[in-house]
């Protein structure tokens, strides 16, 4: 029996299955966005086992989430605001048993002309601030003055308390601060009994308003085994930053 | 009174929350923030060695054997070599450090002379 008229009200819910639709009879022109659009948002980054749909070589097929745009390269946490705040703290955040290299860039501007500290953080989501005189670190690189002169620069501290990655920073609002992007080596220690840090940082010095530009090395002289970092200002608050940390996957 | 605010990040909260500092990292800000004040003098002064210090080296090459030092060069450098022994107190490093608005140093010991 044909029929070439269902009535408004004919097909109710559910009342077409597999078994009464032609293998490979939904098309393109049949399928509309909503099919997209209409569901709820994820929202978020998928889990390894969330699906997609696609076609391989003409046949459909599902694919695990985990094979699209998997990355070995993975941001764990970023801070990001224009508000004053004493410091920015990143806890718990070293995770060993995925991660032995971290990547750890942005930008910081001070309330006050003062220097830029990075300190561990140890113990826990409500950790505590290692400050123990055992921070060493050493910068090497140039400068250019408001006048065109150009110098060497040379700092570093042994048994400091903690890392200064920038000195006298200018404030000036939004327009001075100190960019940085470091590389830090197994903070949890698993494999080396040290970490270390190695990157690079640019900054605006108040004196002579001089950009400065310098690599930056440092390494902790005890198995401090950090969970995390602390940003800080040498003086007062920390107008601006953002700040990424991301992790390199072990395998 | 209450601690001052900080940020934290955690996998829990990988954007930040903002929290109120423990007592430990309340005394390391304000401990931080006094340090700061009081070696406020010693940082200046190390400010001033850094640009006496750059100077010296920008005209190192004049003390070379093939060339002569002008006696104006010579009498700069010992100016130079002088204002940590000539300047002791904390107005005085703020003179030698007072600034224009572009940031150029005003004293005139720090530009080199020309004759």
């Amino acid at each position: 029996m044909s029929k070439t008229t269902i009535p408004t009200g004919g097909i109710t819910a559910d009342a077409i299955d597999a078994t009464l639709i032609a293998d490979d009879a939904i098309s393109e022109e049949h399928l509309d966005a909503t099919a997209i659009t209409g569901h709820t948002a994820l929202a978020e980054a998928p889990a390894d086992t969330d699906e997609f749909l696609i076609s391989d070589g003409g046949v459909l097929k599902r694919l695990d989430a985990s094979y699209v745009g998997g990355s070995d390269f993975v941001r764990i946490a970023t801070s990001r605001s224009s508000s004053n705040t004493t410091a920015v703290n990143f806890d718990d955040v070293f995770d060993g048993s995925v991660y032995e290299h971290y990547r750890v860039f942005g930008y910081v501007a001070g309330a006050v002309n003062a220097g830029g500290d990075m300190y561990w953080r140890t113990g826990g989501s409500s950790g505590s601030t290692y400050t123990s005189s055992n921070y060493v670190w050493v910068q090497d690189g140039r400068y250019i003055d408001n006048s065109g002169s150009a110098g060497d620069y040379h700092v570093g501290t042994f048994n400091d308390s903690k890392f200064r990655y920038a000195t006298d920073m200018k404030v000036d609002n939004d327009s001075a601060y100190a960019l940085f992007d470091f590389l830090i080596s197994d903070p949890t220690t698993n494999q080396m009994s040290r970490s270390y840090i190695t990157g690079t940082v640019s900054w605006q010095e108040n004196t002579g308003f001089q950009q400065v530009t310098s690599s930056f090395g440092g390494r902790n002289d005890s198995n401090v085994n950090a969970t995390g970092l602390r940003f800080q200002q040498e003086s007062n608050s920390i107008a601006y930053h953002h700040i990424q940390i991301w992790g390199y996957k072990k395998s | 009174m209450a601690n001052l605010k900080e940020i934290v990040c955690t996998p829990e909260n990988p954007f930040g929350v903002e929290r109120e500092m423990s007592d430990a990292d309340q005394k390391l800000y304000d401990d931080l923030q006094k340090q700061f004040n009081d070696n406020a003098a010693n940082r200046k002064l190390r400010q001033i060695k850094q640009l006496r210090s750059d100077r010296l080296k920008s005209t190192d090459w004049m003390s070379n054997s093939d060339v002569t030092m002008p006696d104006y060069i010579k009498t700069w450098r010992q100016t130079l070599r002088d204002l940590p022994q000539n300047n002791t107190t904390e107005s005085q490093y703020d003179t030698l450090l007072e600034q224009n608005a572009d940031g150029s140093l005003k004293n005139s010991v720090w530009k080199q002379p020309t004759e």
